[in-house]
């Protein structure tokens, strides 16, 4: 019995020792050369313009085109996936060190959806987005911050520039036939928790002199049919307008080719998003 | 409660530590077996427990009737009574509604109106599992291979005994009830492999079949809107979910035994390197198909009565094999389609090259795991349309896709090169180990999800 502990203890105290050291040596490595944006975390203190959201505002604002096109330093810090809680923290952070710049806020992880935690434990270069995991088995197993999607598109983009990575698929025509038979369904099914989140945000960039401004990316006309609360929504923002800035990117006009599925614009159609937004943003 | 979940975590080290204090008494130590087995079955509800026990003390008692019964005819009663009750349990709880539906669907069909109505009834997890165990019981003291005992502990520890109780593998008591009538003894070695043969067991569970299982019901709640590719690589990663997912529980199952000094025989024996269908099904669940052998294809009389009653009696014998996962057309056709292949597979008198016959076996048998991870036969034939098809090639999430692939590479390089590598415990072993210690830290899934053969 003695061998048997003796050799198990061996053995978990090895795996620990091993996970941390693989821990300190894949996140050196990716923090010095991987290309992906959030792997530093992020940025200089000069960048002005910000996105943040989730999925739908990777792929409705188009980093390179806005860079490229339209001359701004903007950087899109969005992921796939991104709870209403870690995008938060990003305000946060951006909110901590760029101070009057402007962030556009994609309103949809504002819902009470539940998404997964995809970045938070990644990044811990940042004092506000590391207080999160204090005390939680990602402080003292730091192998586990590595366990997400983030990880693995830093490895994807070790040796690549990651601003463009927005979708370039196009709406394919299994996904045109069957919005048809979608049932209706709801965006943001508890108002309350919506009007409580926009007024969180906003007050947070207020303390801070930032410059916010909300907008909806757009979903695919025949899918947004099916959204049973997408009128009034608008209609609550619009009467908000006096308190919040918001853009509603449904009403620019793109084509089936602009649609990576229902509720994602692909690259073509980031481009045309980006330009407007930012038009629509100055007036 | 489930092996990756926090509560088995602290559930386990306090069995651990009560078991090796009653070490001297095994008597004692059957008592904590049985004990901490309720409490682990009544930790998914509490309900059933009862449920389990009544399955016990029946089978008992019927061990002991048919025993002390000299008169043949009086013998073969006392075994139709055991099995009919057991079955009978298993058929209320399991198969009741589906056998209503049907009958309905049937009556409707021919012009008949009937009112029978469905039940709300709950499946008590691994009813299927237990309800074999005490089969086996019987049957095998009615065929005289075995002694009845008269100690009921010893006899409830070992169809409630928790590492095997909700998922297999599928004991014979001939095997397992001499382990629980005698001391256990401390082996470091054999213990240590089955620390090893756990990790395995984690490794396979949490990151490969966990990580597949998010791509797979994604796909699956999003059949009409994925891609015929995305549908493709979701039917072939779904075997190798099944295959993790089963084979992990049976890893952490037969490693905890090996650490209690109650060891199980293997469950899986690397089934996709299997050659042909018979091949495979030595190698899958060889618990249950041997059981299905024993208890169901040689009294049928197995290939001793001609070709064309072999045909028929591999035809039933897969057919309620597919039946005993789940009361549902899909597993009858699922059962189905495997007995079909066996029988095709005895026409043939050609012999492919290795690798090819592992390829099409692999392959057929992936098709048939279409029927058995659908809601519907209508979904099922859905998706090999479009796999035939195949016009669209979108993929979902290219990142997940490439975790799984190399997960799967990870697999199949242990299964062909370091199989049964927790039989040594040398610093290779170690290494090992702690390598796949580390992939289920980096891509394990830590949601506490279901094993997908707990509800059979």
């Amino acid at each position: 019995m003695k061998k048997f502990l003796f050799r198990s203890t061996i053995f978990i105290a090895l795996s620990f020792l091993a996970q941390y050291v693989f821990y300190i040596a894949v996140k050196t490595t990716l923090d010095k050369k991987s290309q992906f944006r959030l792997t530093r975390y992020f940025r200089s203190p000069e960048h002005k313009f910000f996105v943040v959201g989730n999925s739908r505002a990777v792929n409705s604002v188009n980093e390179k085109y806005a860079r490229q096109q339209l001359r701004m330093d903007l950087i899109n810090l969005s992921f796939n996936g991104e709870p209403y809680k870690n995008v938060l923290n990003m305000v946060d952070d951006i909110n901590s060190k760029n101070k009057n710049s402007t962030i556009f806020f994609e309103i949809s992880c504002l819902s009470n959806t539940n998404f997964d935690d995809e970045y938070a434990y990644y990044i811990p270069n940042s004092p506000i987005i590391g207080k999160e995991f204090s005390g939680t088995p990602y402080d003292w197993l730091p192998m586990l911050r590595l366990n997400n999607e983030l990880f693995l598109r830093n490895i994807y983009y070790l040796n690549k520039s990651d601003n463009d990575w927005v979708n370039r698929n196009t709406i394919s025509i299994n996904i045109i036939n069957h919005i048809k038979a979608d049932s209706l369904y709801t965006i943001f099914p508890d108002k309350k928790v919506l009007a409580d989140r926009l007024a969180e945000v906003q007050k947070r960039c207020d303390e801070n002199g930032i410059r916010l401004i909300f907008f909806l990316a757009p979903y695919y006309p025949a899918y947004r049919y099916k959204i049973a609360d997408y009128d009034s929504t608008i209609a609550y923002m619009g009467s908000m307008a006096n308190k919040y800035r918001f853009i509603d990117l449904n009403k620019i006009k793109l084509s089936n080719e602009m649609y990576a599925d229902r509720v994602h614009t692909n690259y073509k159609g980031s481009e045309l998003l980006t330009l407007n937004l930012i038009n629509l943003s100055r007036n | 409660m489930i092996f990756n979940s926090t509560s088995f975590f602290i559930f386990l080290p306090i069995f651990f530590i009560l078991y090796f204090l009653l070490i001297q008494n095994f008597k004692y130590q059957n008592y904590l077996i049985l004990i901490s087995s309720l409490f682990f079955y009544g930790f998914w509800d509490y309900r059933f427990v009862s449920l389990l026990l009544l399955n016990t003390v029946m089978d008992y008692y019927f061990g002991l009737a048919l025993f002390g019964e000299k008169n043949k005819r009086k013998k073969n009663l006392i075994l139709f009574w055991a099995i009919f009750m057991n079955l009978g349990i298993l058929f209320f709880f399991k198969y009741f509604n589906f056998f209503i539906q049907s009958f309905n669907t049937l009556a409707v069909s021919v012009g008949f109106h009937p009112s029978l109505s469905t039940l709300s009834i709950v499946l008590p997890i691994g009813i299927s599992f237990y309800t074999f165990h005490s089969m086996s019981y019987t049957i095998d003291v009615y065929h005289g291979k075995l002694m009845p005992t008269k100690n009921y502990v010893a006899y409830a520890s070992f169809v409630c005994f928790f590492p095997q109780l909700v998922a297999g593998p599928i004991s014979r008591a001939r095997d397992m009830l001499p382990k629980f009538l005698k001391k256990r003894t401390i082996d470091s070695e054999r213990m240590i492999s089955g620390i090893s043969q756990m990790t395995l067991g984690f490794f396979k569970k949490t990151a490969v079949a966990d990580s597949i299982a998010v791509m797979v019901d994604t796909s699956y709640k999003n059949l009409h809107f994925i891609s015929d590719l995305q549908i493709l690589l979701t039917t072939i990663f779904y075997s190798f979910q099944i295959y993790c997912d089963f084979s992990g529980y049976s890893d952490i199952a037969l490693g905890l035994g090996k650490i209690f000094g109650i060891e199980f025989k293997a469950n899986f024996n690397r089934p996709y390197f299997a050659k042909n269908f018979s091949e495979f099904w030595e190698r899958w669940h060889i618990s249950l198909s041997s059981w299905l052998r024993d208890y169901l294809y040689i009294p049928l009389g197995g290939n001793r009565k001609g070709k064309l009653r072999t045909y028929i009696n591999l035809m039933i014998t897969m057919l309620l094999g597919g039946l005993w996962h789940g009361a549902s057309y899909n597993f009858v056709f699922w059962g189905l389609l495997h007995g079909f292949y066996l029988v095709i597979q005895r026409q043939i008198k050609f012999k492919l090259p290795s690798f090819l016959a592992i390829l099409v076996t692999f392959s057929l048998t992936t098709l048939t795991w279409i029927f058995f991870r659908s809601q519907s036969f209508h979904d099922s034939l859905y998706i090999i349309e479009r796999i035939f098809s195949l016009h669209s090639m979108q993929l979902l999430n290219i990142f997940t896709l490439i975790k799984i692939a190399y997960l799967v590479a990870v697999l199949l390089v242990m299964d062909a090169f370091f199989f049964n590598y927790f039989e040594k415990n040398t610093y290779a072993t170690l290494a090992i180990n702690i390598f796949l210690v580390l992939n289920i830290i980096l891509f394990g899934v830590f949601s506490n999800t279901s094993f997908i053969y707990f509800k059979f």
